[in-house]
């Protein structure tokens, strides 16, 4: 199927007792959205743990990468932990581009927030 | 074969918002013909790159009245055209690009063929196609 035109939306869902933040995207995002999902990222990464949701997301492209790219960057420079989820509800374009760019190889990839959310802590102070 | 072409033409301002309208346009006119899955979410990624690339490329010299993105969508024998134009400078080196540079390679590894062309007196389009099967 086409993506359908779906409500577009970025939500901030903190996870207070496990000092994490959960930013979800939904819908369709591009360069039209960019400055808010950034605005979100920064919001996000006063936690020590922060999580991208693309499970409800049907599209992104180069633009939303590189705000992608600079919130793990700026999480692995302060020892924080990230993750992407990308999960059944994901549309063809964001499995696509992630694919395409090979950043699902250098970037955590997790099929749910459930999965992402075992993965250990990177030891404080750490840069990668 | 058929030979018979359906074409989809549309102008835009040339500012972000709209590239979800173009989008959706060019989604329309691919589910109007049935093309559908991953087909047309590639070619839906490929047009977003290219207007991306005129939103933020092509229109640095402000002297460019009513600044646009032209598109148009052809569908012809089973091939699917799309031709991103603007009016602007054209390529240039910019060290001050905003984006990753990710555009252009992402654009080249969706469709069949890619030409990129400047279109006297000014601008540059993007003639994408996309064939049956890739």
């Amino acid at each position: 199927m086409v993506p359908s035109m779906s409500t577009r939306a970025i939500s901030l869902v903190r996870q207070d007792a496990a000092d994490g933040c959960v930013v979800v995207l939904t819908g369709e995002h591009d360069l039209s959205s960019v400055d808010e999902l950034r605005d979100a990222f920064d919001q996000a990464s006063a936690a020590r743990s922060v999580m991208i949701d693309l499970s409800e997301t049907a599209f992104i492209d180069s633009a939303v990468l590189g705000a992608l790219i600079a919130s793990h960057r700026e999480a692995t420079e302060h020892g924080r932990r990230w993750a992407l989820i990308v999960g059944n509800g994901s549309g063809a374009a964001v499995r696509r581009i992630l694919e395409l760019t090979g950043l699902d190889a250098v970037m955590p990839v997790y099929s749910s927030r459930e999965e992402a959310a075992s993965q250990p802590f990177p030891p404080e102070g750490t840069t990668a | 074969m058929n030979d018979e072409q359906v074409q989809l033409e549309l102008s835009v301002p040339a500012r972000a918002e709209n590239i979800p309208l173009v989008r959706h346009a060019v989604a329309g006119f691919l589910d109007g013909h049935g093309i559908g899955g991953d087909p047309a979410s590639d070619m839906l990624l490929a047009v977003t790159e290219a207007c991306t690339n005129v939103v933020q490329h092509a229109y640095r010299d402000e002297s460019v009245a009513d600044a646009e993105i032209e598109v148009w969508a052809e569908l012809a024998d089973g091939t699917v055209t799309i031709t991103v134009r603007d009016q602007g400078g054209g390529f240039a080196p910019r060290v001050d690009s905003p984006g990753l540079g990710l555009g252009l390679p992402v654009i080249a590894a969706l469709t069949t063929t890619v030409e990129i062309r400047p279109t006297p007196p000014s601008g540059t389009e993007v003639v994408m196609t996309f064939a049956p099967g890739g």
